[in-house]
């Protein structure tokens, strides 16, 4: 292997300081828990410190390295058969959070981290390249075209996979919260 | 142009402002005047929301970071002087030394157990007495008293046994 030069140290190092963030937490609603986020995003910048001479200029270097994510979230997923670590509880609370959203009511923090946990069971429905679409579409709000363009698919097929995806989605929020309210009211005073 | 089927077909693409200007008009003149779409695409709109409160942004680890750096560093083809303090790490330094002295140890061991004239307490005293005789004033009898102590003390069975 070619020794690499202070440039494509200097390339890696921008991009982490810059998209790192946005690229684990990427990772993470793929995912849906730390330690594979972990792996994932540092496995893509890995990628893109062997690969870094083919990012062009003038592209959007966020779209190239979510594209990374997402066919190795893909390939990863389809090496475990479907399935990623199961969280933690811990794992749904973010480390970041605002005054605002920090409540001091326990339980409106216990009904937030229910329906954190019952949304991460409702994603585990959907096959990666639907979960990939949701997160895309809806989460990073990124257009059709932009979908298309990172996952390297038609915007017909975008169109589709976000259809039937959110009608998936849709449906498994329905069980969860039917299921949630027979907990409650087996538990409930 | 637009009946309950078309709508629910477009109510993403709606929601998402992906509709061309006549289309998204009407969708919008349907959704006023029917409850069941509208209810729908509140639906989606509830299930879109309660998917960004999920995702609320983390920290970037500091561990990747580290790991990615490390990484980068490890496909360098290390230069000499770089190889040379490697070697010369504490790390590596520890067993090189405690290698070292483990042969010196096994060396100065295996020489010792060459095949050695072993001294006896006789021979210490047969040489002693040859030094001593030829002194002019030579202790003969502390050299008697010597060989006899020390030729009882090498057989002390002899005397039980012949109780
Ligand atoms: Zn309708």
């Amino acid at each position: 292997m070619a020794p690499p030069t202070p440039e494509q140290v200097e390339f890696v190092e921008r991009a982490m300081e810059r998209y790192g963030r946005q690229t684990y937490n990427y990772a993470y609603r793929l995912t849906g828990n730390e330690p594979d986020a972990r792996d994932l995003t540092q496995e893509a910048f890995i990628r893109v410190f062997r690969a870094w001479e083919s990012f062009r200029e003038g592209t959007s270097f966020l779209s190239w390295i979510y594209r990374i994510v997402t066919n190795l979230y893909r390939d990863e997923l389809r090496r475990r058969k479907g399935i990623f670590t199961q969280p933690l509880p811990e794992d749904n609370q973010p480390q970041e959070r605002g005054p605002d959203v920090e409540s001091h009511d326990p339980i409106a923090t216990m009904h937030e981290r229910q329906l954190s946990a019952s949304m991460d069971r409702a994603l585990r429905t959907l096959s990666p390249d639907q979960r990939a679409v949701v997160v895309l579409a809806d989460v990073e709000e990124y257009s059709y075209q932009d979908i298309a363009d990172t996952i390297g698919c038609s915007i017909g097929t975008v169109r589709s996979r976000l259809h039937r995806a959110r009608a998936q989605l849709r449906k498994a929020v329905l069980r969860e919260q039917g299921q949630e309210g027979a907990s409650d009211a087996k538990t409930g005073p | 142009m637009t009946n309950c089927n078309d709508c629910r077909l477009l109510l993403v693409d709606y929601e998402r402002d992906e509709l061309d200007p006549a289309r998204d008009a009407a969708m919008h003149q349907h959704l006023q005047s029917c409850s069941a779409c509208r209810e729908q695409w509140e639906a989606d709109i509830a299930l879109v929301e309660s998917l960004r409160s999920w995702s609320t942004p983390r920290e970037f680890p500091t561990s990747i970071l580290a790991n990615v750096r490390q990484a980068m560093h490890a496909e360098r083809p290390p230069t000499f002087m770089e190889r040379l303090s490697a070697a010369l790490r504490p790390a590596y330094a520890a067993p090189v030394a405690a290698a070292l002295i483990a042969v010196v140890i096994y060396s100065g061991y295996h020489r010792m157990n060459q095949p050695q004239p072993t001294l006896t307490g006789i021979d210490f005293v047969r040489e002693h007495l040859a030094q001593t005789a030829s002194l002019p004033s030579s202790d003969r009898a502390w050299s008697t008293y010597v060989l006899t102590s020390a030729n009882t003390a090498n057989t002390p069975d002899a005397s039980q046994s012949n109780r």
